[in-house]
């Protein structure tokens, strides 16, 4: 694989040293990984094992924001549900959408971890 | 025998000297009444007469008692004087008189008063403007004799002469027709190392060779008290006055050797005019000065030349720019190799009046009014015609191929009827290359995807064979036709010729190889016009066909003036300097002679994005159509390579970033943003996994930055030329 360089920063990992268009310095191979052992990490490619664990309060903001574009809209629908008459299909319903929400909190949950979890 | 009187001219005996003061260096003497002749003789007093080397038969005795006139011989040799008897038949004289010859050496009058002497002395020699001196002024300083001389020509000229008084050889001239000339070319000095002239004034100074081959140390202080050489250029610039109503340049020169300092020294330039290239060509080194060094900084080859003279860039000197000005202009001649700095105001605002009435939709004729068009092509021949018309192809009686048959072999074969081909059967769609199959005097087409070029032919292809310059077609290793150079890029859709993509009408390619037709006509860029307008090398693409199959990379297809060869240079290893109005040399700025005709790209499968210029036409503000659309998306597109978020970016021409990503979650963000001007597009996922898209317009050499935050994959990110963009 190979590494482009821009001011002492890895900006792509390439599998061949063609680059079109991108503004760099060097072109490096690196037989020692492959692209797939390299991330992103604030604008530059790091390997995977370099790349430092989130904070709790940076894994807090993507949970809330995960929240309110997955669950939130299931929360929604069921306080809108419990607001009306309970039938027993409502209440299967809401019943329902609340597995669904806690399915989805644990998804959010499970790919923003808590380090210290 | 007595001796009254006799006559010396020219002399400067100072005994018995009777001096006329009329008259410089002429003496009328009297001897004494008792010396004979032979006492005259010999008591020397003729021995200065001898040293003057004056013309035999100058004096004249004459004997009033015998009444004999002798005349006075000089022996130039010993000194001596022998005096030889003329006439006894001469009138009488009274001591008073004196005999003169006419410039016969006859005696004209037999009584002549010292007046009359006087009087003809004076008709002779005076030089007061009211007489003229027709015979040669002879001297003698030294052991050396010389004489002036007029009536050679339309001036006068100074001789060395011999012992015996005639012309050694010429020393100058000063003529009206070729000023003050030496006598031999290349042997006498003007002045001497220790003895100079202080100023000289000319108007132009050609020298074969300039301060004998060696370098010319001239001082770098530009006062007006200091300059050694000082040229008129100059003298304007530093009095102000404008050479034409344009402006001034001037050029400061430094010599090689010596190196300026202080405030001149830095972002000053010489050039070194005694170097060669390989080739043994001359080339002509810059210097630049910068931090206390001189570096080399550029080697320019003379280009081609003008009437016999090539106009250098400022580079070569140390151009100042006065207000408003727009270039100077320094000659070189590749035989003389002299160079003639002198200033040439180049108006660029300036527009020639030109011809256009020879301008036609296709270019042609454009010869004579090209002085506002350049580096582009002015023909291509219209051989292959092609129609299209419900799925059946129809190449056209008359249309001209070319088939490659053998090394430096082309047929031309002339289509005498109309040639027709179907989408054939078989399930095709995809890209066709149609040929010309040689043995069955017939049309057919290949999938472009089988075309190759090289030295060994894939097992199935349309196969250019560079070494044995044929196309064959290839089946299962089998060879099959002979096949011509292929004419065209048509597509087919199930089985059906939907289109006719690209015909190869000048230019065309099959697999790596890309081939230039006879015919094809373009305008080599070589600089501009004294009058700002464009100068061109005609370029004519002879009557053979060209082949070229260079290495992988982006190439531009190359036309040039000699040879009329056809080149592949790297797209980024020349541009188009539109202020010199030359292709120049990426890496050195040295003039490339091209006339650029289209790009492609080669990898290892071969050509694509193959390009080709249209012919020179002139665009018309009125046509709204076409103007607008130059500038709207086309369909080609490179893929760029996507970097981290932040990465900035190059726009290769003018066009349009997009980029399409899959978003790992919701409210991923992608963004485009021209750094130049601030111009920014977004794009945000509103669900977890959906495509996100934007793009930008840019133009060519922005600076783009793209940041995201999209975790998915990268689906497209393409640069799309617009439909003017090259």
């Amino acid at each position: 694989m190979y590494k482009v360089i821009k001011d002492n920063k890895i900006i792509a990992v390439l599998e061949t040293n063609t680059v079109v268009g991108l503004n760099y310095d060097t072109i490096e191979q690196d037989t020692e990984h492959t692209t797939a052992d390299y991330d992103q990490y604030n604008g530059e490619y790091l390997l995977k094992s370099k790349i430092p664990a989130p904070t709790k309060e940076e894994q807090s903001a993507k949970r809330e924001q995960a929240y309110i574009a997955e669950t939130d809209p299931i929360q929604t629908h069921i306080d809108r549900l419990k607001d009306g008459e309970q039938t027993p299909e409502i209440i299967a319903e809401i019943e329902a959408l609340r597995a669904e929400r806690d399915e989805k909190i644990a998804a959010i949950k499970e790919r923003y971890p808590y380090t210290e979890e | 025998m007595k001796i009254p009187y006799f006559c010396c001219i020219g002399a400067e005996l100072k005994r018995y000297a009777k001096d006329f003061d009329f008259m410089n260096q002429v003496y009328l003497y009297k001897v004494p009444a008792d010396d004979t002749i032979e006492e005259v003789l010999a008591q020397d007093y003729f021995q200065a007469v001898a040293d003057t080397v004056l013309q035999d038969d100058i004096v004249y005795i004459y004997e009033p008692t015998t009444e004999m006139l002798y005349t006075c011989h000089f022996n130039k040799q010993n000194g001596h004087i022998t005096a030889e008897q003329m006439s006894n038949n001469i009138p009488s004289l009274t001591p008073d008189k004196i005999l003169i010859s006419d410039a016969t050496g006859h005696i004209t009058a037999g009584d002549v008063s010292l007046d009359y002497i006087k009087n003809q002395l004076l008709a002779k020699v005076n030089i007061d403007g009211s007489s003229i001196m027709t015979g040669p002024l002879k001297f003698k300083a030294g052991s050396f004799s010389g004489a002036i001389a007029g009536g050679l020509g339309d001036g006068i000229s100074i001789y060395k002469l011999k012992a015996d008084g005639s012309i050694d050889s010429e020393v100058a001239s000063l003529t009206k027709t070729n000023g003050f000339t030496p006598g031999t070319t290349n042997a006498q000095n003007i002045g001497s190392p220790t003895l100079k002239w202080k100023d000289a004034h000319v108007a132009r100074v050609i020298a074969a060779v300039l301060n004998n081959g060696y370098d010319i140390a001239v001082p770098v202080t530009n006062g007006p008290d200091t300059l050694a050489l000082k040229s008129e250029v100059d003298t304007a610039a530093n009095s102000g006055r404008m050479i034409t109503d344009q402006g001034v340049w001037y050029a400061k020169m430094y010599s090689a050797s010596t190196v300026p300092t202080g405030a001149e020294y830095d972002g000053t330039n010489y050039a070194d005019f005694s170097q060669t290239d390989g080739d043994g060509n001359p080339v002509i080194k810059i210097y630049t000065g910068a931090s206390g060094a001189w570096t080399l900084t550029d080697t320019i080859t003379p280009p081609a030349e003008y009437d016999g003279y090539v106009p250098i860039t400022s580079k070569i000197w140390d151009i100042v720019e006065q207000t408003n000005q727009q270039g100077g202009r320094i000659l070189w001649n590749h035989q003389s190799k002299e160079f003639t700095p002198y200033p040439n105001i180049v108006d660029l605002s300036k527009v020639a009046t030109t011809d256009m009435d020879n301008l036609t939709s296709t270019g042609q004729n454009i010869s004579n009014w090209s002085s506002n068009v350049s580096n582009c092509i002015t023909n291509i021949p219209q051989d292959i015609k092609l129609e299209l018309s419900a799925g059946t192809l129809t190449l056209k009686a008359g249309s001209k191929l070319y088939m490659p048959n053998g090394v430096d072999t082309f047929d031309v074969i002339t289509v005498a009827s109309d040639l027709t081909i179907d989408g054939g059967s078989g399930s095709f769609s995809g890209s066709g290359t149609l040929y010309y199959h040689y043995t069955n005097s017939s049309l057919a087409w290949y999938a472009s995807s089988a075309d190759s070029s090289g030295t060994t032919p894939p097992s199935t292809s349309n196969f250019y064979n560079t070494s044995t310059n044929t196309v064959y077609r290839y089946r299962n290793d089998v060879q099959g036709a002979q096949l011509s150079f292929p004419l065209a890029h048509i597509t087919v859709t199930n089985d059906v010729i939907t289109s006719i993509d690209q015909v190869f009408n000048g230019f065309g390619y099959i697999g790596s190889t890309v081939f230039v037709l006879p015919g094809v006509k373009g305008l080599i860029p070589n600089g501009r016009n004294a009058d700002g307008t464009l100068k061109n090398k005609y370029s004519y693409n002879s009557t053979t066909v060209k082949t070229i199959t260079p290495t992988n990379g982006a190439r531009c297809i190359c036309l040039s003036p000699y040879s009329a060869y056809a080149d592949a240079p790297l797209a980024n290893d020349f541009y188009y300097d539109k202020t010199k109005n030359m292709n120049c040399r990426t890496s050195d700025g040295v003039q490339r002679e091209y006339a650029v005709c289209g790009t492609f790209t080669q990898t290892n499968s071969g050509i694509t994005n193959f390009t080709v210029k249209t012919v020179f036409h002139a665009l018309d503000y009125n046509d709204t159509e076409y103007i607008p659309h130059q500038a709207m998306p086309s369909g080609r597109g490179i893929d760029l390579t996507l970097g981290a978020s932040g990465a900035s970016y190059t726009a290769p021409a003018d066009g349009y970033i997009y980029l399409n990503k899959t978003a790992s979650a919701v409210n991923q963000i992608i963004t485009i943003i021209n750094d130049d001007n601030g111009m920014r597009v977004s794009d945000t996922s509103v669900t977890a996994s959906g495509w996100i898209a934007t793009y930008l317009p840019v133009s060519k050499g922005q600076s783009i930055r793209i940041t995201y935050t999209a975790g998915g994959t990268t689906n497209t990110f393409q640069f799309i030329y617009a439909n003017g963009a090259q």
